[in-house]
């Protein structure tokens, strides 16, 4: 068994934690949060490294990068925010879609922009009433000859209404049919007339914004259904191990983040004469957290690897998310009682992380989701 | 055996006269209540009826802080002026004279009522006079007792520092005498309502040579002085309920002292052990949270059917009865003259970890409603207290603060090393 990096990804790893200190260090992702911006000297960064391009093969004009080396990446780059891991994340993995699903004249058409960074692609598949059931969605799609006309609701659609936003949604074609089948993903410029997006306030992941959708008579040519007409069901779960997989590296690098921050403040802050982290109370929680970040770590790497073998690792994945996800949530619950009132006070990092974490349990799948795949694999149907 | 002397303690018919005058008071007190504050209506208690705030740390805009606190101040006034604002105080102060049992039936019938809430005189009234009250030198607590019970005047505790914490003996704000004046330098930070208050209850080193316990001293101080500087910090919920105080060259004359010089550590025990007695009664929202969490498992697709969560809803139901039973046993002491003791901080460890599991399990239940504001009652309110409830672990004495008090004082464990 193998537990070291090669050389090559030791290197990567190394250019991305500089790249996240020179570029995007916390109290900027925390400042772009505060102030709902979307960071694009940053986007332009990413690209210009290659990191967009690394996901796909190198025959296509990729980086050939393994789901190793994407989950290094978007380890360090979480360092600086989830969100800002996520900006990056959530477009390949809608990219990698095309790719893999699209028609050769897709495939060439939206080459460059996925290889550049160029498109924000906003996956829009949950509504009001389809959320952990997404096959429940009830968008829905209409043939009109040469383009279809959408109408419908999305919800929860994450980054829909930055400039030039692609919206991959998940459309109901087949109204008749059962409800894992009838579905049919549509390539949505946001721009579109009919297309109305309206900002959700929420606590936090607001980089990149979380949208509510609502599509009105929305044209929408029929080149821009990517994958089989009502076969869009399997598109929808095919990318979900490397999303989560992917995303739960980023967990276990915020969590990491978390807890250098808390134990780098337990050191310098002193009371009753002598640092706060040489307290046992202190000093074993934190000593508890940094074993389960390790342990998430190697669920996260466990389940890239898997996917790089092209081993199944449906279970696997489920497993990283629902650890690395969790993980995050207590480390920040416990940075707060580390940093105790400089935690609470909003100009810290911590506040931050602590507002951030809430929903890690909660997007991508929430952690009944993934105990609910983990059960199955075990030959316990829970639903 | 002889039976009991007529008039002596043991008679019961004394006992009888007690009670007909505390029925005669609560009578009274019944008519002042009706006659100014509706009852508390039942359907109050229902979803999606009224207001869905969760967490008093909530982000509040300027008018309706205005209004909250001219509504606290109307009652307090109302109240005091009837005589049931102070009904256990010295009536030489304005205060009832009368006994805990009283304060009790006032209590109890008080919360029939839709009464304005009077939050910001909490730690007012439950910290700061009460201090000047026993360690104040006759004419400030004539100038501060009374008008802070009768609401004119608003308290605020300046103990907490940027460097002194868990750890408030380490303070290092400066008391420096000057002949009958103490010039006053430093910071405090944490300190609630400042931004409201007329009088803060300050602790400040008057002896650098000293142990850190004894080289304390206590003050009241106008918060009105020249050279004192009130900043809100704003909260995670956008709420600006605490504040940092500074403190450049400020003059205090020496008859605002409370105690002896260099004393004031005793004084701050007394105040700190006050602050978790604040915690009995329903103070950090306990049961309100219990009672909307209650509600929503009732509620479609809010996984009350979930047995995972209903397992966790059983848990926090009889956590809370627990804290209740123990806040009862608190009056209790209370009701016998008993001071308030270290075991008060297990009420306050027992609350905030309750209300941590209250707001797990709620974001549990509401998943995305509980992060983002769909305008859906009762959903995104929850956001508040989710955030919030780290500061409750921190303020008034860190959890593990609490755990070092039972520790060492109830259970009589050594000291840590």
């Amino acid at each position: 068994m193998q537990f070291a990096l090669s050389e090559e990804q030791t290197l990567l790893q190394d250019t991305a934690r500089a790249f996240v200190d020179k570029h995007c260090p916390p109290e900027l992702a925390k400042e772009w949060d505060e102030t709902d911006h979307f960071p694009w000297p940053l986007w332009k960064r990413m690209a210009e490294m290659g990191w967009f391009a690394l996901p796909y093969p190198e025959t296509w004009g990729g980086g050939g990068g393994s789901p190793l080396e994407i989950c290094l990446i978007a380890e360090a780059l979480a360092r600086a925010s989830l969100d800002v891991a996520m900006a990056y994340v959530g477009t390949f993995i809608p990219g990698l879609t095309i790719h893999r699903y699209g028609n050769d004249e897709q495939r060439e058409r939206f080459k460059p922009g996925l290889l550049e960074g160029e498109y924000r692609i906003a996956v829009a598949i949950s509504e009001p009433d389809a959320g952990s059931d997404a096959a429940a969605l009830r968008c829905a799609a209409t043939d009109e000859g040469d383009h279809f006309v959408v109408n419908g609701q999305k919800a929860w659609c994450t980054g829909a209404g930055l400039p030039g936003a692609l919206i991959a949604a998940y459309v109901r074609t087949d109204p008749a049919a059962p409800k894992h089948r009838g579905i049919s993903l549509l390539l949505i410029p946001n721009d579109l007339e009919g297309v109305q997006i309206r900002r959700t306030p929420t606590l936090a992941r607001h980089l990149l914004g979380t949208n509510e959708v609502f599509f009105d008579n929305v044209s929408v040519p029929k080149e821009n259904l990517i994958g089989p007409i009502h076969g869009a069901f399997s598109l929808l779960m095919s990318g979900l191990d490397m999303e989560k997989t992917v995303m739960a590296a980023a967990y276990t690098g915020v969590a990491q983040s978390t807890m250098d921050e808390m134990l780098a403040y337990s050191k310098q802050r002193s009371q009753f004469d002598r640092p706060i982290g040489t307290f046992q109370a202190l000093a074993h929680p934190m000593a508890d957290l940094q074993t389960e970040i390790d342990a998430a770590r190697l669920l996260a790497y466990r389940a890239a690897w898997m996917i790089s073998a092209g081993q199944p690792c449906t279970r696997e994945a489920a497993m990283a998310k629902l650890k690395c996800s969790e993980t995050y949530v207590a480390a920040a619950r416990l940075g707060m009682q580390v940093l105790a009132g400089h935690g609470f006070a909003t100009e810290s990092v911590m506040s931050f992380r602590w507002r951030e974490s809430i929903v890690a349990t909660i997007s991508g799948g929430t952690s009944q989701i993934q105990r609910n795949a983990v059960a199955k694999s075990m030959g316990l149907t829970t639903y | 055996m002889t039976a009991t002397e007529v008039g002596t303690p043991g008679d019961p018919s004394l006992d009888l006269d007690l009670d007909r005058e505390l029925d005669s008071f609560e009578d009274q007190a019944r008519e002042f209540l009706e006659a100014h504050v509706p009852r508390t209506a039942p359907a109050t208690a229902a979803w999606g009826v009224g207001d869905d705030t969760m967490s008093s740390y909530a982000k509040r805009s300027p008018a309706a802080e205005h209004d909250r606190i001219e509504r606290a101040r109307w009652w307090k006034r109302l109240e005091f002026d009837a005589g049931y604002g102070w009904i256990t105080g010295p009536t030489e102060l304005g205060g009832g004279g009368r006994t805990a049992d009283h304060l009790r039936r006032y209590g109890e019938l008080r919360a029939a009522y839709a009464v304005p809430s009077t939050n910001v005189y909490t730690i007012s009234l439950g910290m700061v006079a009460p201090a000047i009250l026993q360690h104040g030198q006759p004419q400030i607590v004539r100038k501060y007792v009374t008008a802070m019970h009768r609401g004119d005047l608003i308290g605020c505790q300046l103990f907490s520092e940027p460097g002194a914490g868990s750890d408030v003996a380490g303070l290092s704000t400066r008391a420096v005498r000057d002949g009958d004046e103490w010039v006053i330098n430093g910071q405090k930070v944490w300190t609630s309502e400042a931004h409201h208050a007329d009088v803060g209850l300050l602790l400040a080193r008057s002896n650098v040579d000293a142990p850190k316990h004894q080289g304390i001293t206590a003050f009241a101080i106008p918060m009105s002085l020249t050279g004192i500087d009130v900043r809100p910090l704003t909260m995670m919920t956008g709420g600006t309920e605490f504040n940092e105080v500074f403190f450049d060259d400020v003059r205090l004359p020496d008859s605002y002292r409370l105690g002896a010089v260099d004393a004031g550590w005793g004084v701050a025990i007394s105040v700190l052990m006050n602050e978790r007695a604040l915690g009995t009664g329903d103070a950090f929202g306990l049961g309100r949270a219990v009672e909307r969490l209650r509600m929503m498992a009732s509620m479609p697709g809010l996984r009350g059917d979930d047995p995972v969560i209903r397992q966790q809803l059983a848990r926090i139901i009889t956590n809370a009865a627990c804290i209740r039973y123990q806040a009862l046993a608190a009056d209790g002491r209370r009701k016998a003259g008993l001071p308030p003791g270290p075991a008060e901080s297990v009420f306050k460890l027992a609350n905030t970890e309750a209300l941590r599991l209250v707001a797990q399990v709620a974001g549990e239940m509401l998943g995305p409603s509980a992060v983002a504001d769909t305008g859906e009652w009762g959903t995104y309110a929850w956001g508040d207290l989710i955030l919030t409830v780290p500061g409750m672990r921190v303020a008034g004495g860190t959890d593990e603060v609490m755990r070092n008090i039972l520790a060492e004082r109830v259970l009589g464990l050594p000291k840590e090393p």
